[in-house]
């Protein structure tokens, strides 16, 4: 270990034993561990919270993980040494570290090594009120699993076999929650697989109380802990409710009452295996992995397994709606699948979350223009290249969507500036090559072409627009010269074996803006503004919009789009009226719940709620949350807490970076409107927390509803935000 | 000079503290040994028996030997919160059993509120969760409340720090926004130096309630279980500072730079049941800690004016007074 962590501290704070720690990793660690290295301000904090935080600190320094793991792997399996009252101390806090810390997988397994083989040894040492050596040894072990081979340990601890101390029983239950999914199972929302250790261990508790060693009083408050702390780990309360409800007996049944609720029985069952939480338990990792080998097999199979590919697809959405690929890989199946107009909703949905995604633009540009809404398209790669610059699939396809249509003028301002950044883009060149053909430009055209062509290029394109250039500038005979070489070189192309007079150009498509959507629409509006030339009209807008969504297009697309725009115009009442309409008709969809969450969340926002109101009327939002995490609420609620839990992940670190990049360059170009998509940031963080605290406290973040509370107030922020970047005065 | 029991001595210890505390090219780590010179509210016997645990004074040692001390004499050892502490028992920690019981706040009624900062890793720590957990259970009271219990039955646990709420709740006005960086301000003028955001933000979590929640005493007729706290109460830390024997509280180290308040009070008690009601408010730290030697030298001035004793730390501290 050589190089230095100090870029990760504030200057000059990098703690000193960091540099023991470079130095001799294993010394260190036991200095640490022990108490024997002193901490300056820290050394209040016991060593393993000082250490979770520097780990925290050092998130994105992956050689400071792992040079932690191999330390702690090679202390575990070091003999005890020294004072022994030190050693078990030390133990104890190197389980603590474990606990947390369980990406440390290496040392997991020393652990668990060391814990089987000596046993007796870490029970005896366990001694002289130290009982909880064992148990905070048995807690790393639940939390750092990586196979099965502890569960029967898991088993025994629940069944409190013996004279097992009670909270054994409860870390058992954390030990069965922390084992990884046997083969073939799917994690990630509902635990069914909990339901016995919890009731075994509910039996085991009412067993001590009938031997009259434990109060009634006393195991359902153990009872109703456990029973808490599964609920917030996978917070599906109604499947909860349903399983435990039908396997309780009158023993035990009074300890749950507060959690087996008569009503969830009737409820929708369709809901427990509804939209997954991402489990505190499992790391981001695990998650982001699991997408991308969904996302990857979805993709690959979409042309031979229409059927798998759209449920892979659905899958790596619903665990991963944070990864801009996700969505991306969605669309593509459904293009693919289904067709342009059925992966066009999901493009907007997907640049709505990822203005910073140079795809998303791209992609959505794609399924506009094969639907042949050629001006959307158009308006929609303008506003993607003024993103990114320096974009050779944005550049190309406007380009080539101009020439199309009939405006090469307009093809060749884009084209040209372009290529003179980027002469390596091949095609981009060729489409300018063809502008300036379609331009009379037949000199500047040859330019282009016949170099390419002279050097053997292998993009029959290159032979077709030098053809085609010839033949337009009336140079026939060398042009049938050059179509029969390339003939021989391209032998499969039909292009080549056409007569060379053939194939006029087209002419280019009527414009198509009557064909817009509303939400389209809105996107052109806000793109007029921009330029200081809106006019809006907002009753005549409303009235428009109500009529295509009743009366034209897919109903559920138009009306989902209508209720976005109604919301957007200050009409959130009408939104509302409009989808709970489509809703009772049409079913529920994803999109209607989504566009009518924000309807509702616009309506509360408007009125002076008071905040019992106010969660009231977000009720239909935290059904939203449970059944279609598909929007901003959960994105907001989520970073919050990632970036509580797991803001010592490499990836989350790395993402907030790759944003905070986006959003700096978007505040360089004056023209371009920044959009603090960046969640993970901390400054979020506290802001969301100090916007709460001011408003109200912790009861703003009860329930479901904290989210909504918490994406309205980053909305709030959004301004702040920009004015700190651009000040510098974030990051 | 009442009861400063390590300065008297003339033993190893009390020649390793003199040497240790006026090094004074040590940095902050010397005013360690300059607070066990200082605190006159350890007794002699209490000396006794903490000098028999720390047989070798050096720093390094010190800190390990003075943990195990921590673990013998002053952790809560019972299995869940006392609803009494027999401060006559041979058992009871001997923050309650040999020291300076208050008789001003452990005698008040239920008007007075206490307040209490901890982290989310130590409340996870205590409850035998993860941090993780505890973040998820924030947003649901009836959860919280039950790891509140779980880690009030935390074992070994060390007696807890409390200010009182009268001296923060500035930082609190009711009905109104409280200021943008609270947590920091509030990590300053509580001295809580260890919470310092090196790099990521530090989230704390505060906690308000009745001192009628903290056990009475068995043999002090209505007293409640709150004592000053002394060196030999915590892990060794630099931002502390004793108090003359005379105040009825610990004083806390302002670390607010050129701070013109009068400081915090502090005290020491038993576990206690805490509820998720008691949560009044959550915030990250962003800043790290000032620098410890100017808040000293202005503690021990405020120190001397309070009580009239113009040569307090006189002899320990003469080269930053």
């Amino acid at each position: 270990l050589t190089d230095s962590w100090a870029t990760e501290f504030l200057p000059g704070l990098e703690p000193p034993w960091l540099d023991a720690f470079r130095s001799d990793p294993v010394e260190a660690l036991n200095r640490l561990l022990r108490g024997s290295f002193y901490r300056d301000e820290e050394n209040l904090l016991e060593p393993s919270e000082a250490l979770y935080r520097w780990a925290v600190d050092l998130s994105g320094r992956p050689d400071f993980q792992q040079a932690l793991d191999a330390a702690l792997a090679s202390w575990f399996g070091a003999e005890a040494s020294g004072d022994m009252l030190s050693y078990r101390r030390a133990w104890a806090q190197a389980s603590d570290v474990l606990t947390e810390l369980t990406e440390l997988s290496t040392a997991s397994k020393a652990l668990r090594t060391r814990y089987l083989d000596r046993q007796t040894f870490l029970e005896a040492l366990a001694i002289d009120g130290a009982s909880d050596l064992v148990d905070r040894t048995l807690m790393a072990l639940a939390h750092g699993q990586t196979d099965r081979m502890l569960e029967a340990q898991w088993r025994q601890l629940v069944e409190l076999v013996g004279t097992t101390p009670i909270v054994r029983g409860r870390i058992g239950l954390l030990g069965f929650a922390g084992l990884p999914p046997a083969d073939g199972e799917e994690r990630g929302g509902f635990r069914p697989d909990l339901v016995d250790p919890l009731l075994t261990f509910a039996h085991a508790l009412a067993r001590r109380v009938d031997a009259e060693v434990l109060s009634e009083r006393r195991a359902r408050e153990v009872c109703s802990e456990a029973t808490e702390l599964l609920l917030v780990r996978y917070p599906f309360r109604p499947a909860w409710s349903r399983a435990i409800g039908a396997r309780l007996d009158v023993r035990i049944a009074p300890w749950f009452d507060e959690f087996v609720k008569e009503d969830d029985r009737l409820a929708d069952a369709s809901l427990d295996s509804g939209k997954p939480v991402r489990p505190s338990d499992v790391s981001w990792g695990e998650i982001a992995d699991r997408a991308r080998e969904l996302r990857k097999e979805a993709l690959a199979c979409r042309g031979n397994d229409a059927e798998r590919a759209l449920a892979l697809s659905a899958t790596a959405l619903e665990i991963e709606p944070w990864d801009a690929y996700s969505w991306t890989a969605r669309m593509l199946v459904l293009n693919d699948v289904r067709g342009p107009a059925a992966a066009l909703p999901v493009a907007w949905a997907a640049l709505d979350r990822f203005p910073h995604n140079e795809v998303c633009w791209h992609q959505l540009g794609l399924f506009l223009r094969a639907l042949g809404r050629h001006s959307v398209a158009e308006e929609v790669w303008t506003e993607g290249l003024e993103r990114f610059p320096d974009s050779g699939p944005l550049a190309n396809s406007i380009g080539a969507l101009l020439l199309d249509i009939g405006r090469a003028i307009d093809a060749a301002d884009v084209l040209e500036p372009y290529v003179t950044r980027y002469p390596e883009n091949r095609q981009a060149m060729v489409t300018l090559g063809d502008v300036y053909r379609l331009l009379g430009l037949h000199e500047r055209a040859e330019e282009v072409f016949r170099p390419a062509v002279e050097a053997d290029s292998d993009n029959p394109y290159d032979w077709s627009g030098l053809i085609r250039v010839l033949r337009d500038a009336g140079r026939t005979g060398e042009a049938k010269q050059w179509q029969a070489r390339a003939r021989a070189r391209f032998p499969g192309v039909p292009y080549f074996k056409k007569s060379i007079l053939s194939g006029p150009p087209a002419p280019p498509p009527p414009d198509d803006v009557s064909g817009a959507t509303p939400r389209e629409r809105a996107l052109l509006r806000r793109g007029l503004r921009r330029r200081g030339a809106a006019g809006q009209d907002v009753a005549y807008e409303r009235e428009q919009l109500l009529d295509q969504a009743r009366n034209h297009g897919p109903p559920l697309q138009g009306a989902v789009e209508a209720g976005f725009l109604l919301t957007d115009l200050g009409a959130p009442a009408n939104a509302i009226r409009l989808l709970e309409e489509t809703r009772s008709t049409l079913g529920d969809s994803l999109e209607l719940l989504y566009a009518s969450g924000r309807a509702r969340r616009r309506e509360a926002e408007q009125g002076n709620f008071t905040r019992a109101a106010f969660r009231e009327r977000m009720e239909p939002i935290a059904t939203l949350r449970t059944r279609a995490d598909f929007g901003r609420p959960l994105l907001a609620l989520t970073a919050v807490r990632l970036s509580f839990a797991m803001n010592h992940h490499p990836d989350v670190r790395q993402q907030r970076d790759r944003s905070i990049e986006h959003l700096r360059e978007e505040l360089r170009a004056p023209t371009r409107g920044g959009r603090p998509d960046d969640q993970f940031h901390p400054w979020w963080r506290q802001q969301v927390q100090r916007r709460l605290d001011e408003t109200g406290h912790l009861e703003s973040t009860e329930h479901m509803n904290a989210g909504i509370v918490e994406d309205r107030i980053l909305d709030d922020l959004e301004e702040d935000y920009v004015r700190h970047l651009s000040a510098g005065m974030v990051v | 000079v009442p009861g400063a029991a390590f300065r008297e001595a003339g033993d190893d210890l009390g020649a390793f503290l003199k040497v240790e505390g006026a090094r004074s090219s040590a940095g902050d780590i010397r005013y360690i040994a300059r607070n066990f010179l200082l605190d006159e509210g350890v007794s002699h016997s209490r000396r006794e028996e903490y000098v028999d645990s720390v047989k070798t004074p050096a720093t390094a040692p010190w800190n390990v030997e003075h943990d195990s001390y921590l673990e013998r004499a002053v952790a809560w050892r019972a299995a869940a919160p006392p609803a009494r502490v027999d401060e006559s028992d041979p058992s009871c920690p001997a923050t309650f059993r040999t020291g300076l019981l208050s008789d001003t706040y452990g005698g008040v009624g239920e008007d007075l509120d206490l307040l209490r900062v901890t982290t989310p890793y130590r409340l996870a720590k205590d409850a035998r969760v993860r941090v993780a957990d505890v973040l998820a259970m924030l947003a649901r009271p009836s959860a919280l409340d039950r790891i509140l219990d779980t880690a009030s039955r935390a074992p070994m646990r060390l007696p807890d720090f409390v200010g009182l709420w009268g001296d923060v709740m500035d930082l609190f006005p009711p009905g109104s926004t409280p200021p943008g960086n609270w947590p920091d301000q509030l990590r300053n003028r509580l001295g809580l130096q260890h919470y310092s955001a090196r790099g990521q933000a530090l989230e704390i979590l505060v906690f308000r309630f009745s001192v009628t929640r903290v056990p009475r005493l068995r043999h002090a007729t209505g007293r409640r279980a709150l004592t000053t706290p002394t060196v030999l109460d915590a892990r060794l830390f630099a931002a502390f500072c004793p108090a003359p024997v005379d105040s009825d509280a610990g004083r806390i180290v302002d670390l607010t730079p050129g701070s013109p308040d009068r400081p915090c009070r502090e005290l020491l008690h038993p576990p206690v049941r805490l509820r998720a009601g008691d949560l009044v408010a959550r915030g990250s730290i962003t800043s790290a800690g000032p620098p410890l030697t100017p808040a000293r030298r202005d503690h021990l001035l405020w120190l001397r004016l309070e009580t009239g004793r113009d040569d307090y730390a006189a002899e320990t501290d003469a080269d930053i007074l």
